[in-house]
This record gives structure tokens, sequence and C-alpha cells, in this order.
């Protein structure tokens, strides 16, 4: 099947040394290719979401942002699909029309070897061109100042995963000096190496499963980034910065499929034929 | 009158060696702390995508 199955076993080897803190991210924008469902069969098209659900959890992926595609079978399809701590959605800025309240898990705090992470998530509003009836997506000048002086607290590394424009994550990071690190969903133009705006780093993957993003940090408390291994900075003044490399793996068809996530695609594919049998 | 002035020196002498000391480790609650983001976006529902 590959794809997902390679990632998973990419993403294996990654993890193996026991050593090497890891946290597995994703930014948005898993399940869907279209902000709705397709006419003809939408039923298929939720269960491969839900394929692409199981097997993220099953290659180590605990949390994920909600982009505007993730919303094309609406947001109780997520919600029905989560389990924290197992499997969180997160996004701060969708709430309920009625209450105000977050629909998903708004902040989320994960440990990374000694490195407290927060991490939030953003969806993009100014996608949705008619007003969805189940739910409202807030403008992030209205809601992340706030949560980021409370996200903080207690963290060492703020993360944001947004599914906004590069232009509006530029002026994100130039209003927002809390947020360390931003990885972008939903406007990707290919790999995007790590730029540096303001004192955040903001990254993005090519799109559909084709490469995976891997950054190693040294990290030395927020403020200041520099590129290179941290045994590569030979000054003093260098030595006290945190420091990235970053690397984009391409999922060639050479690496080989991951036993436990091909089953899971072979089920799923399975599923997807006889619902098509059904429908016809 | 001179033990007082010893109390002082003493406190002055072992306030120099305390500061050093603090403001080390003030700056230090994570230090080169390394971890790995393994991270991706976009998947777009795809079960087989290569590069």
């Amino acid at each position: 099947m590959g794809g997902l199955s390679k990632k998973s076993f990419l993403i294996k080897g990654l993890v193996a040394d026991p050593k090497q803190a890891s946290l597995i991210v994703d930014s948005g924008n898993l399940l869907f290719k279209t902000d709705t469902l397709a006419s003809d069969n939408p039923e298929t098209e939720k269960i491969s979401a839900a394929g692409v659900i199981q097997a993220t959890r099953a290659m180590g992926g605990t949390l994920a942002g909600v982009g505007t595609r993730d919303l094309a079978a609406g947001p109780s399809f997520l919600q029905q699909h989560q389990g924290p701590p197992a499997f969180t959605w997160i996004s701060l800025n969708i709430v309920d029309p009625t209450t105000q309240k977050p629909l998903f898990t708004p902040v989320l705090r994960r440990q990374a070897g000694e490195v407290k992470i927060v991490v939030l998530a953003l969806t993009d509003h100014t996608a949705f061109g008619t007003k969805p009836d189940t739910f409202q997506v807030l403008n992030w000048r209205d809601i992340l100042p706030d949560a980021l002086a409370k996200a903080q607290q207690d963290a060492d590394f703020t993360l944001l995963l947004s599914n906004y424009s590069f232009e509006e994550n530029k002026e994100i990071a130039r209003s927002c000096d809390a947020i360390d690190l931003i990885l972008q969903s939903g406007h990707a133009v290919g790999n995007m190496t790590p730029i540096l705006i303001n004192k955040t780093l903001i990254s993005q993957t090519e799109t559909r499963g084709k490469y995976l993003g891997v950054m190693d940090i040294d990290w030395n408390g927020h403020g200041r980034w520099s590129e290179g291994s941290a045994s590569q900075q030979t000054s003093e003044k260098v030595r006290q910065q945190s420091t990235y490399t970053n690397r984009f793996i391409a999922l060639k068809p050479s690496i080989p499929n991951e036993a436990e996530v091909e089953a899971l695609l072979r089920k799923t594919q399975e599923m997807i034929d006889k619902q098509k049998g059904q429908s016809r | 009158m001179n033990n007082r002035r010893g109390k002082n020196r003493l406190i002055h002498l072992l306030a120099l060696l305390a500061l050093p000391i603090l403001a080390t480790f003030a700056g230090r609650t994570v230090e080169a702390a390394a971890f790995r983001l393994i991270y991706s976006n976009d998947n777009l529902g795809e079960l087989a995508g290569c590069g």
C-alpha cells in the first residue's frame, strides 16, 4: 500500500533510540482532500479518514491540529475519532456558536525528555465561505494572546500548529513573542525550510504524505535560535542559543512498509471496496 | 566593635561567593535539553502517497 506504512517504518526508526526524546506532530489537514465530502460516496471518505487516524495512532502519533479540511465530515466526526490522552485533536479557536466554548482541546501539554512542551493549534477562520451551523471559528487576534499568556506558565517550549497562511503566520510570529515554533498546514507549496521570524521558526512539509519533517532541537531556553547542532557551535555566545537541524525525508517507494500499519491499511481498503460495492 | 566588623566582613564575603552561583543557576531551568520533533501536514486523506 505504501504511504502511511512507509511513514510508520521511518518513524519507528527515528524513535528507536530510548535516549532520544521525541514528539510526533501532525499540524493539520490529515483526513480529507477537500473542505466538503464528495456527494457521490461520502461514506468511503469517512472509512478512509478513520483508517488514517488508526494508522497515525499505530505509528505513535498522539495529537493533530484541526485543519479546515479535517472538518469536511463535521466536528462530530473528529470528536468520535479521538480518545484523549491516546489521541487528541487540538484547536484553540473552533467554538460552539452558542456557548463560545471550545469544541476541541484548546491547549495540550507534552513532555519530551526534560522539556515541557505546550502545544496550541489554530484553524484558519478565513477559509469558510459560508458560515457553518455547527461550529464557529474565531479570529486568532481575539483569542491567541490571552491563551498564550496562560499556556506559557510552566512550559519550556511553545509550539503552535497553524492552519493559517504563511503571511498570517508571519504576523502571528511578529505579534506573539512567546511562540518558539509554528508548524503550518493548509497552504503548503512544497517543503519549507525553517524560516526565522522574530523569535519564531516557521516550517512545513510537502502535501499528501510525500515527506516527513525531522527537527532535532538542543533547547537552551526561549528567545534565540541558531541553525546547526549544539556540538557544532564554537563561540560561547552561540552555545547559549537554542539550536536546530532540520531535514525532510522523502517517503520513497524503496522504503519498506511497516507491518502493523500495512495491515490496518489493507483492512481499510477492503472496507472501502465493500462500501463501494454496496453503493453501486 | 571588632567582632561586629568581622561578622559584617563575613556576610559580605558569603554574599560575594553566593552571587555568581545564584546567577549561574537562575538561567538554567533548561540547559541544552535535546529533543526531536517528527512532523507532517496536509496528508489529505492519503493512505498510500509516496515522495
